[in-house]
């Protein structure tokens, strides 16, 4: 794969829910250079979530190709794709990230469990992959190692998103996606956060797919996408409703 | 190599088949001589008003129901009830070999050339001590009385098995 | 993937629900030892029932039922109806076909051990569990009128020594107004362990029931009382007993000797063959034990759907750590052995505190059980015990299953929407 490739490639993309008569995605192209910084922007409901879903492997497209990597997910079996998602995505979600019953470095390390090939690429940077996560959250300013030997319901939800971020971090993943991490975090804690994000991605040249309503948030970003723009589903059955209604 | 242990294989599957093809089925019919005609035993005993003399019957030598020589030495199979002799929690390893159980009020048990004494090669494993059940050995048709033997039929070292209906 | 990651993971899952855990693990381990208990007892009482007689041909008593018979002559529980003439039993006994008889006379007790009157051919010819005859561990049998050998949970309950002295009470319930303290017994012997009925027996001669009832005639001690000295001068001679077992020359004449008995028409007798009045004795007990393993079987069952029901209501809150487990690449098949050995693990523990606590009870209650003649030893939990619980576990996976691909479907379906 040569540096032209892009990362990700989305070509005339289509899906649709099991049971609705209309497609919800539409996509004709998309495409992501290896270590672009992307922002997704769209309003509550327009399918960011279905779109990071499809991208991650965890919904397939009706129609269409989705190359990561250069690999085209849609084709693959199930349990590839989980292997696929495993090695080479890592995701931030907005809200309760973390596993309740596990420590907080055993919700960092757990990534590796389900990836040889992540737990490997930690193994470069640090002795055990303990240390290396305690090497992670120092960079995003969590050090206090009390804290971290505290049950995860015990930390507030900015540290509790900052142990998500290096869970998605761990072993280096070549594709961070983040639903709207920043959402529960009040103001001054969102550029923080956002700010030590984007510079461990930089650090392991992961490329970054960040949606978010928070307009914000769009300068730290390399480019700039809206969801409205790039999804015609959407668009068109609006345009049909309004024809349907003359 | 492997032609040999085939054929070994089958020898000692079919062996079992063909040993219990060694023992003639015979019935309870079988075991009494064809001239005899049984004699009705005294009844049983009911209060008449006046004490009866409580002789117990004897037991004349002329009085025991005969046997059939010929089945002696015989590799005989029959099927019957159990009367357990010597058991315990979960098996039978002697017992009497009858045609019926449980008719005892109706009328007498059964003369002696209808009981057949066996003893088990291996103990019967059974939980239910009323089933019947095959019984396949060397008979032994005692023909008189001896001191520590009446005369009768006897099997040891038998088979048995469960009876199927 | 590996399972041992599933595996720590389910662990720490149920860790930290630990109340719950802890409630159903106990309910399990409770049933698991109710079903343990049940079907060991069922089995050993059919053991140590079949166990207590051998060798007897038949068994002889006033006419009444055979499993009356039975249980009163061999097993010491419940009364005969009706006493038998002496004379009947010296008629029967001296027949040529017989070989040996053992007359028993019943009717006295001491200290809630039950006194049975016999003859010397009890000590020669009696045979329990395979042919094993009686033994004495020390002493020797009873000679005097008023001497007796005791068995080996007497002496143990009571502490007896040889030549100790044993007031022996009128009925099976000892109570100080109804007792023979003018003729102590002397103990002259103690018999082993049998395991039977006969542990828990005082014996003494046939002379020594007539001595302590030389008094009684008339049903409650007479004005005129007769001492142990005058007693002895006095002709001893038994004109009744209780019940008798007979041993025939040959096994081909019990038949016709039982049907002598039973139509003896000087005196209504029955007489029994062991092993069919055994035989019917389980008829009836049959059905009381499986409806004891039904509901023991019911209660395991209810401990399963209490687990499932556990396993089920968490399945809501952990839609949210399923979600984050898939994101990380956790295939659903690995969803399903998550909640399945959730269940698994459950049972396995459950069944292990529940063999633990089985045996506990088994070594505690050995006192109570002895008064059942009931003999369960440790030695009773074996093989079979060992595929019952596996059978539970068993199950205990199939019941896991249904969490199991609830979650597994629901994973497939939330995908990243993860509804809270």
């Amino acid at each position: 794969m040569n540096t032209n490739t892009p990362l990700i490639y989305v070509g005339n993309l289509r899906f649709r829910w099991p049971l609705d008569q209309r497609d919800v995605m539409d996509i004709p192209e998309l495409s992501i250079q290896k270590g672009e910084r992307v922002f997704i922007k769209g309003v509550s409901g327009s399918g960011k979530t279905t779109l990071l879903s499809l991208i991650g492997g965890i919904n397939l497209p009706n129609s269409g190709c989705i190359n990561i990597l250069g690999t085209d997910i849609g084709q693959l079996k199930q349990s590839r794709r989980d292997q696929f998602r495993a090695d080479h995505i890592g995701f931030i979600f907005q809200l309760f990230n973390l596993i309740p019953y596990l420590s907080v470095i055993e919700n960092i390390t757990l990534a590796c469990a389900f990836s040889s090939r992540r737990k490997a690429n930690a193994l470069t940077k640090s002795k055990t992959l303990e240390d290396e996560a305690y090497r992670l959250l120092s960079h995003l300013q969590l050090q206090d190692r009390r804290l971290l030997t505290k049950p995860v319901s015990d930390l507030s939800v900015g540290q509790q998103q900052r142990v998500a971020a290096a869970r998605a971090l761990i072993g280096s993943p070549e594709l961070i996606i983040a639903d709207e991490p920043t959402s529960a975090l009040d103001a001054d804690t969102r550029e923080h956060f956002l700010s030590l994000l984007l510079s461990e991605c930089k650090l392991s040249g992961s490329t970054v797919l960040f949606v978010s309503h928070d307009q914000a948030l769009e300068n730290c970003f390399d480019r700039s996408i809206h969801l409205n723009k790039l999804n015609i589903a959407k668009v068109s059955s609006q345009k049909e409703q309004n024809e349907g209604m003359s | 190599m492997n032609y040999l242990r085939t054929i070994i294989i089958l020898i000692l599957v079919i062996s079992p088949f063909a040993y219990s093809n060694e023992y003639k089925e015979v019935s309870w019919d079988d075991l009494m001589p064809t001239d005899w005609v049984p004699n009705v035993p005294e009844d049983q005993a009911f209060f008449e008003g006046e004490t009866l003399d409580g002789t117990i019957i004897e037991l004349p030598k002329t009085d025991f129901a005969p046997i059939v020589k010929t089945l002696d030495t015989q590799k005989l199979k029959l099927p019957g009830y159990m009367i357990p002799i010597k058991f315990n929690a979960s098996s039978v390893s002697e017992f009497l070999l009858v045609p019926y159980v449980g008719a005892c009020v109706h009328t007498p048990a059964p003369p002696e050339n209808q009981i057949v004494y066996v003893s088990l090669k291996k103990p019967l494993v059974t939980q239910d001590l009323w089933a019947p059940v095959w019984v396949s050995g060397i008979m032994k048709a005692q023909l008189s009385m001896t001191k520590h033997a009446t005369a009768g039929y006897y099997m040891t070292e038998a088979l048995s098995e469960v009876y199927d209906y | 993937m590996n399972l041992s990651l599933l595996l720590k993971l389910t662990y720490k899952s149920i860790l930290n629900r630990r109340f719950t855990s802890y409630l159903t693990l106990f309910s399990i381990c409770i049933s698991v030892f109710l079903l343990l208990g049940v079907d060991t007892v069922r089995k050993e009482a059919k053991h140590s029932f079949t166990n207590t007689i051998s060798g007897t041909d038949l068994l002889v008593g006033a006419r009444s039922g055979s499993v009356q018979l039975l249980l009163y002559s061999v097993f010491r529980i419940g009364n005969a109806t009706n006493n038998i003439g002496w004379e009947s039993y010296e008629k029967i006994s001296s027949h040529p076909s017989v070989a040996w008889s053992i007359p028993i006379s019943l009717g006295d007790s001491h200290k809630g051990f039950r006194v049975m009157g016999t003859t010397q051919t009890y000590f020669e010819h009696y045979r329990f569990a395979d042919d094993q005859p009686l033994m004495f561990k020390i002493g020797v049998k009873f000679s005097g009128v008023y001497d007796t050998v005791i068995g080996a949970d007497v002496a143990e309950n009571l502490g007896y020594q040889l030549g100790d002295e044993l007031t022996l009470a009128h009925g099976i319930y000892d109570t100080d107004f109804a007792r023979h303290e003018d003729k102590p017994f002397v103990l002259t012997g103690i018999l082993t362990r049998t395991g039977t009925p006969v542990d828990r027996t005082i014996h003494i001669s046939l002379q020594g029931i007539e001595a302590l009832h030389i008094d009684w005639k008339t049903g409650t001690r007479s004005r005129e009382t007769v001492s142990a000295q005058q007693a002895l001068e006095q002709k001893l001679q038994p004109t009744q007993i209780t019940a008798f077992m007979l041993g025939l020359n040959s096994k081909m004449d019990i038949f016709r000797v039982q049907r002598a008995i039973n139509n003896y028409k000087k005196e209504p007798m029955l007489a029994v063959l062991p092993g069919l009045a055994l035989g019917e004795l389980w008829q009836l007990i049959d059905v009381a034990e499986k409806a004891l393993l039904i509901i023991a079987v019911f209660v395991l069952l209810n401990s399963f759907v209490g687990l499932l029901t556990v396993i089920l209501t968490s399945l809501n809150e952990r839609r949210r750590e399923i979600a984050i487990l898939r994101s990380l690449g956790c295939r659903p098949i690995q969803i399903f052995i998550l909640l399945a050995s959730e269940s698994l693990l459950f049972a396995i523990v459950g069944c292990f505190l529940g063999a633990l606590l089985f045996l506990i009870a088994t070594v505690l209650s050995h006192s109570i059980l002895q008064e059942y003649g009931l003999h369960i030893p440790l030695s009773s939990f074996g093989s079979e015990q060992l595929v019952l619980i596996a059978a539970v576990i068993g199950v205990s996976f199939l019941i896991g299953s249904i969490p199991g691909y609830r979650a597994y479907k629901q994973s497939l379906a939330d995908g990243m929407s993860i509804k809270l």
